[in-house]
């Protein structure tokens, strides 16, 4: 969810400024730096490359990783595409039964981490699952599907990751031009050949843009594969690192998997070429929305809702009843404790985050605003630091204890009781930072878009000082951009898995760290609260979403 | 807005210092790494700090990751003591000089000499048999004698596994090779993947799978039948003890240490010793009887669910060798293809 | 050249709810022929260029009718609507809707998938050279200029030879500068090409300019038709009288082929008897300078190559006038007054 904010984006104003001083070079590039360091860090493990484990890898495991890997990634494409791209176009140009609640519940299932999701369809789905149990009792005991398998994590991780290109595609078929509908069809084109010619190609970098946060997330799970037993390169790095102790190989195979996405993704790139997508400049009307009759309109219906209860309602029903039972057979009192610590610890990380992503991301904002007037260097350095949101939070986990190592044995004889930076709350911070500093800072810039540079004169011009054109201009034009942005940290922050895994503090708990251990031991019922409230903390910015979306149908 | 800001601010910060609550000076404290997190051992961990005062700080995470994370963490390492499930991780730990020789009268009164490291780097606290399960209704008892058993080709489609990145598959493969060598070994893991097993990251969910009638055999730890039969007097799975025959069935542990860089040594001893005495109890506040385990100190008696497993050979020799051959046993069952 | 007409619209009318956009238009269009609807924003003339489009279905009104060359497309009576990708009609749209993801050469073929690929390689080119925009085939429109991308945008939509072409004011888009000079441009194409041509607009120069028919549109209705220059003299109503120019209106007594009225007696366009309204463009007043003139200049807008004065009678009331740029006038200065052209009548609304 939470790079939607940012690709969403539109292109960026740039305001030249005047000179600007030295000394805020200087500031910025003390912020952007550090951010960077885990990155490079990371990269310097390259140096350290064993042969003889890569031909190792080679003859075992990594030839399925990697066919996993496409496997996995080429499935969970297909369907979220197939998903979101129907999906987004019934609900961009069509009206049917339900349509207008439809179109929010179905951003719903971003409020369900994968991990969260994964578990609740095994408890379900596998062979002593209710599910199949039941469909032994009625077709006899020789039927039975295999959920441990590529197809059960396909149908997981699609089912979390689907809304995203659904969004986009939503968004997209929105914006188009009726102009475009109408040309096609007087230039003897069916309603089918507009789709397909026109209206796709032109949603493509939206879809793009959807398809690359599915296929970022779908590269980094570890959670759903190790549940499904499907043997991916992220999988590799556990095995690696963990299993093997083999951290060097671990972090070459992690880096292995961010150049995949990376490529991935500017291929699609430099395959749209110089085609641009944007409407061209003009009024255009707005498509109206078609309502579609007879049994069509059911079928819609029936298979937007099917989706929704698919992807929402039998996970998030299934995670309440077993709530329910984990909230029954604990003894007295002691789940009281217990849960109410862990999400104490899970929302004081996302409150602190959220503030502390924003702070950094203003300045840095700030400075990409003045645009040329900057050093391009510097520049450049800013949206790299923001590149942490692309890398698998547990190889950015790793890069922070391996940079920080080093420093705890120089600030250990400082401090009187073992002070640490890794596996303290600094380190768990600063991890935090790099991973979501993207968000913030795209939501720091769209805010300071919505100042023209004539209103800071105006203002300026009317004898306002600039503490009072930043408290009474600034703030009060930025302030629900960057609630939006600091709330999306926050969720983001709540449902992080591996990153707070490596790097809490000692004996932190939080809400996922919890769900996730309990997950991993099967103990579903237990795992169920903690995932039940971080379903439900994920709601609310996703609801925020949602009236967005329902604002956009009641503009068009 | 300025109002929101520093009120949020103010929040932020004030849950920030609540999240970082330093030990104050006056709370006796020890920092535990732990793998095992069944819930049960935090009521034995309550008892503790009931009897003594001292405040247990868990911080949890696969045997695995924690020695990593410990690696990492060096000598400033939070953690006071190492708890894991597993002899070969602790062995591994102890040998990298994670671990600190402990001397203590009370823990080697308790702990018989195999079952704890001759340096006193670490203590074993309960034993854990890995056998075999099966069903009953469709497996006869002298079908599944050993683990070589299991290899045999009638077992094809009716195998339950637990995947190769688990910690107890790959102890139980350095049983097997300590016992039969590499290459018997070998030769047993490529007949259970020959049988494409099912391969279910869970205990209690292989029980429950034999119990849906999908696997009629599998290796399980004995506590997961313990705790399901605690549950379900009836539950229609039995347990097999393997190689009876030969050293016995394979025997693993939840074991500790005290870490080198402890800040909390007394503590940590002292839990410890509290460990392998008060807390060998085998009701549900003692560390064995929680789980359905065996004590690692032998003057107590097993959980009383025990009983109907019997009496059994348990091959104690092989475990001192754990830890030097996990390298081997890893890259073994990637070679076997086992997953 | 057949003699039927190339479109036949009878009787259409749209609704939506109970706002009728379009109401019971009826009018035809000759080969070879530009027309231009013209009116008001609002006035339902893109309405009714999308109803012939096939783009938006008519009322089932009796006897409501479209018929594109010599094909019906349209037939309430007989429940005969063809949807709009068989019609065989062109379009220009204001934006020119020209797909950005496809190059010019692409956006012209896009019409012709129909076709053999030979032939329509063949018409692409030729296609393109009709445009002047060989050089530019494998740009894509955001790297033209907004008359390129016009010409592009024209050159698609006659491509697949339609059967009529229509364009939904195609200028609106590009600067006033460009704008003569595209359109000078883009009626020789059409005449040249020889396709039956409806544009829609709500710029009066840009109409009478193209228009070889000119229909007037005012709430749904088209309420008069004819050439720019019958509608410019002779309008019918004061809607249209106003709609293409500035008029000057007048009370008078009319017999047969004059009137008598403020400006003395005027001749008429049509005979008329009683009291009329009249209709005289400034163009038809003369102002010469005369110390006796029995008028006098109030107000002088100077646009350079001609000026507009505003002189009031004798009786009071003010007339406008259109002089050449050439003379200078001084407010204050007496003018005598003289006409150059019939007065029209107006129907009494």
């Amino acid at each position: 969810m939470s790079l939607i904010s940012a690709l969403a984006r539109g292109q960026r104003l740039l305001v030249p400024r005047a000179a600007l001083f030295k000394a805020s070079h200087l500031g910025v590039a003390v912020l952007a730096l550090p951010l960077l360091a885990p990155l490079v860090v990371l990269l310097l493990a390259w140096l350290d490359l064993d042969l003889a484990t890569w031909a190792h890898l080679w003859e075992t495991l990594l030839p399925e990783m990697l066919l996993s890997t496409a496997s996995l990634v080429l499935g969970v494409s297909v369907v979220t595409l197939t998903l979101g791209i129907s999906l987004g176009w019934l609900m961009a140009r069509h009206t049917f039964p339900g349509a207008s609640l439809l179109r929010a519940a179905l951003v719903l299932p971003l409020a369900i981490p994968s991990y969260v999701l994964g578990f609740v369809f095994m408890g379900l789905l596998d062979y002593a699952g209710p599910l199949q149990t039941a469909l032994r009792a009625w077709f006899g005991e020789s039927f039975e599907f295999e959920i441990r398998s590529l197809p059960g994590a396909v149908l997981v991780l699609s089912l979390a990751l689907y809304p995203y290109v659904y969004l986009f595609a939503q968004a997209a078929f929105q914006e188009q031009s009726a102009t475009h509908h109408d040309a096609a069809r007087a230039m003897g084109h069916t309603a089918w050949a507009y789709f397909w010619r026109v209206a796709l190609p032109l949603a493509r970098p939206s879809l793009a843009a959807g398809w690359a946060l599915v296929v970022m997330e779908t590269l980094t799970d570890f959670a759903v594969v190790r549940y499904f037993n499907v043997i991916t390169l992220s999988e590799g790095v556990v095995r690696l690192w963990i299993g093997q102790m083999d951290r060097a190989g671990g972090v070459q195979v992690a880096s292995l998997l961010l150049v995949l996405a990376l490529a991935l993704v500017a291929g699609e790139r430099i395959l749209r070429y110089r085609a641009r997508y944007l409407q061209l400049s003009g009024q255009t009307r707005p498509i109206a929305l078609t309502p579609l009759r007879g049994w069509r309109k059911w079928l819609a219906t029936a298979y937007a809702a099917s989706v929704v209860t698919l992807a929402f309602g039998l996970p998030g029903g299934q995670l309440l009843v077993w709530a329910i039972e984990d909230v029954r057979s604990a003894p007295g009192g002691t789940l009281d404790v217990v849960f109410s610590t862990y999400l104490f610890n899970s929302l004081a990380l996302s409150f602190g985050t959220a503030l502390l992503v924003l702070l950094v991301a203003l300045p840095l904002a700030w400075h990409l605003r003045a645009g040329s007037a900057s050093p391009a260097v510097l520049r450049a350095l800013i949206r790299v630091a923001a590149f942490g949101y692309a890398l698998p939070g547990a190889v950015v986990a790793v890069g922070i204890l391996l940079l920080l190592a080093p420093l705890n044995t120089l600030v250990a004889p400082l401090s009187s009781n073992a002070f640490l930076l890794s596996g303290s709350l600094i380190g768990l911070l600063y991890g935090y930072l790099v991973r979501f500093l993207a968000i913030g800072l795209n939501g720091a810039e769209s805010s300071l878009e919505k100042i023209a540079p004539s209103m800071e004169m105006a203002a300026r011009t009317l004898g306002a000082h600039s503490g009072r054109v930043i408290a009474r201009v600034y703030l009060p034009l930025m302030r629900s951009e960057l609630l939006t942005a600091g709330l999306l940290v926050c969720v983001d922050v709540v449902k992080e898995l591996p990153l707070t895994m490596f790097l809490r503090p000692f004996g932190m708990e939080t809400l996922s760290t919890w769900a996730y251990m309990l997950a991993s031991e099967s103990a579903w019922v237990g795992a169920a609260t903690p995932a039940l409230a971080i379903v439900v903390l994920s709601l609310l910015p996703t609801l925020l979403l949602m009236r967005r979306a329902v604002l956009m149908e009641v503009r068009a | 807005m300025k109002t929101i800001l520093s009120l949020s601010a103010l929040v932020a910060v004030a849950l920030l210092t609540g999240v970082a609550r330093p030990a104050s000076a006056q709370t006796q404290v020890v920092n535990v790494y732990s793998a095992r997190h069944y819930g049960a051992l935090e009521k034995v961990f309550a008892e503790f700090t009931r009897e003594t005062g001292i405040q247990v700080r868990l911080s949890s995470g696969s045997s695995q990751a924690l020695l990593e994370r410990l690696r990492a963490d060096g000598k400033q390492t939070p953690a006071d003591v190492f708890l894991v499930i597993d002899a070969g991780t602790l062995q591994l730990a102890a040998e990298e000089g994670l671990l600190q020789p402990v001397r203590s009268p009370v823990l080697e009164a308790a702990i018989p000499a195999e079952l704890r490291d001759p340096q006193g780097r670490w203590f074993a606290l309960t034993q854990r048999m890995r056998t075999i399960a099966y069903n009953p209704k469709r497996v006869k008892p002298d079908e599944v004698q050993d683990y070589a058993d299991l290899a045999n080709p009638k077992w094809r489609g009716r195998l339950c596994l637990r995947p190769a990145t688990h910690i107890y598959t790959i102890a139980l493969t350095s049983y097997l090779i300590a016992n039969r060598g590499e290459r018997e070994t070998e030769r047993i893991v490529r007949g259970w993947v020959a049988n494409r097993p099912q391969y279910i990251d869970s205990d209690s969910r292989i029980l429950e799978t034999i119990a849906a009638g999908k696997c009629d055999v599998a290796i399980v730890n004995h506590y997961y039948l313990g705790n399901a039969l605690k549950r379900d007097p009836n539950f229609p799975v039995a347990l097999a003890w393997a190689n009876q025959r030969g050293s016995g069935v394979h025997v693993n542990i939840t074991g500790a240490g005290v870490t080198a860089g402890a800040a909390n040594r007394d503590n940590a001893i002292k839990l410890l010793e509290w460990l392998a005495t008060r807390g060998q109890d085998a009701g549900d506040a003692g560390m064995p009887g929680g789980n359905s385990e065996y004590p690692a100190n032998l003057t107590q008696k097993p959980p009383a669910i025990l009983e109907r497993f019997g009496t059994f050979k348990a091959d104690y020799a092989a475990i001192a060798r754990y830890g030097a051959l996990q390298a081997q046993s890893i890259k073994l069952l990637e070679r076997a293809r086992y997953r | 050249m057949t003699a039927a007409p190339a479109l036949i619209v009878r009787a259409l009318s749209r609704r939506y709810g109970r706002v009728l956009a379009v109401d019971a238009a009826s009018f035809q269009l000759n080969h070879g022929e530009i027309g231009v609807l013209v009116g008001p924003s609002g006035c339902g003339k893109s309405t009714l260029l999308r109803l012939i489009a096939g783009l938006e279905s008519p009322d089932p009104d009796t006897g409501a009718q479209i018929i594109i060359g010599e094909r019906t497309v349209f037939d309430a009576d007989t429940a005969l609507n063809v949807p709009a990708d068989q019609r065989g009609v062109g379009l220009v749209f204001q934006d020119y809707a020209l797909f950005p993801h496809m190059t010019v050469a692409e956006n012209i073929a896009f019409g012709l998938h129909r076709w053999p690929k030979k032939e329509r390689r063949a018409r692409v080119q030729e296609m393109l050279r009709w445009v002047r925009l060989e050089a530019l085939a494998e740009r894509y429109p955001h790297e033209l200029s907004g008359g390129q991308q016009q010409r592009v945008a024209l050159a698609r939509a006659l491509a697949p030879r339609p059967a009529l072409v229509l364009l939904d004011e195609p200028f609106s888009n590009l600067d006033q500068n460009l704008r003569s000079e595209l359109r000078e441009e883009m009626r020789a194409l059409i005449k040249q090409s020889n396709t039956p041509a409806l544009f829609v607009t709500h710029d009066r120069e840009e109409a009478i300019s193209l228009a070889d028919t000119l229909l007037v549109m005012h709430e749904g209705r088209i309420i008069q038709t004819g050439t720019p220059h019958t509608l410019y003299w002779q309008p019918e109503t004061l809607t249209v009288a106003t709609l293409l120019g500035e008029v000057n209106v007048l009370e008078g007594i009319a017999l047969d082929g004059h009137a008598e009225c403020a400006l003395g007696r005027v001749p008429l366009v049509r005979s008329a008897q009683g009291r009329v309204r009249l209709a005289l463009r400034p163009e038809a007043v003369h102002a010469v300078p005369a110390a006796d003139g029995e008028a006098v200049i109030e107000r002088v807008t100077y646009f350079g190559h001609d000026q507009l004065l505003t002189v009031r009678l004798q009786a009071g009331d003010t007339v406008l006038v259109r002089a050449s740029g050439v003379h200078r006038f001084s407010l204050g200065q007496r003018v005598h007054l003289a006409l150059a052209a019939p007065a029209a009548v107006l129907q009494a609304t």
